[in-house]
């Protein structure tokens, strides 16, 4: 499979641009929202200790100025050794990330690795949190692999997967809410999707396109 | 009170409907409004937050918000196993 990219350096509205060449998404935007500003302190934990990642699920959507709010921010994260896990559960402590339940590195470890998602509270608040897993899986893997780099307000990097990937997974998920999620997504950015690479994966995936503009069934 | 099946997939299927009309409307919004929408947008997200941040000094409605989250985790968990138990847990390989 051929990893999806925007083609070419467009604008979508006045303040999203895409850069094929680096493969990088802006934002322009003044503050963070605080559920950005958590991705971005966990993003940056997950820097420090040298783990890559990618942010999947509903929160992409939001990024891209979805009105809704979600109880939680999914990462993938690259899976690593035992020694580098520590030293990122150190990174994350040190941010004011903690495990909820409370857990300890060599527990959480145990739990990534089976594929189980850990959960990470911030400053006391018990939502939002962070839902991060391992991607273990082909296609976390995938998108892991073939990241984009989105840049919000000019300075906050954060990580998404490719947009066609994060479309169809959408689609293929198919509660109410993720199928808005695709098409919201879908009818921002179709100018920039890469069409072929929707399509094939939209076989892969054995999801319907067209119920992306509401052809289904017609 | 009963309703029937038919009344329950007929109003399932409209709320659908009303969702991917808001979702087309909402892209459609930030396109046309671009970053006067994120201030919008963005200060209504703050705004909940905060409301958010302040339910949550009440340890009565954390406790339940905490239950209601596990809960929920739970049933994302299942029912994505649920859709696809070999893709999920164990993907084929190219």
């Amino acid at each position: 499979m051929s990893p999806g990219m925007p083609g070419g350096a467009e604008s979508v509205a006045d303040v999203i641009s895409f850069d094929a060449g680096s493969r990088r998404v802006s934002i322009e935007k003044g503050v963070l929202t605080p559920e950005e500003t958590l991705a971005a302190r966990f993003a940056g934990a997950l820097r420090r200790a040298g783990v890559g990642y990618v942010i999947v699920g509903g929160f992409v959507a939001i990024l891209f100025g979805r009105i809704r709010r979600s109880e939680d921010i999914d990462f993938l994260l690259q899976p690593v050794g035992f020694s580098e896990f520590e030293q990122l559960y150190r990174c994350l402590r040190e941010e004011g990330f903690n495990p909820a339940p409370r857990a300890s590195p060599a527990e959480l470890y145990e739990k990534a690795m089976r594929g189980a998602s850990m959960r990470f509270e911030f400053g006391g608040m018990a939502t939002p949190y962070v839902d991060a897993r391992f991607a273990l899986r082909r296609y976390q893997r995938v998108a892991l692999d073939n990241a984009l780099t989105l840049v919000l307000g000019g300075r906050h990097e954060l990580k998404i997967p490719p947009l066609e990937l994060q479309i169809v997974y959408k689609l293929w998920l198919g509660s109410d809410k993720d199928v808005g999620d695709a098409v919201f997504l879908y009818t921002l950015l179709k100018d920039v999707l890469d069409h072929g690479e929707l399509e094939s994966l939209a076989r892969e995936f054995g999801v319907d396109i067209d119920r992306l503009t509401g052809d289904e069934g017609r | 009170m009963r309703v029937s099946r038919e009344k329950l997939e007929e109003e399932r299927k409209r709320l659908r409907e009303e969702r991917i009309r808001q979702a087309v409307w909402e892209a459609e919004m930030v396109k046309k409004l671009g970053a006067r929408w994120f201030e919008m947008r963005d200060r209504w997200m703050v705004e909940a937050y905060r409301a958010d941040t302040e339910a949550m000094r009440n340890p009565r409605i954390r406790e339940a918000v905490l239950r209601a989250v596990l809960a929920s985790a739970r049933l994302r968990e299942e029912a994505a196993r649920r859709l696809d138990p070999d893709l999920y847990l164990h993907p084929p390989e190219d």
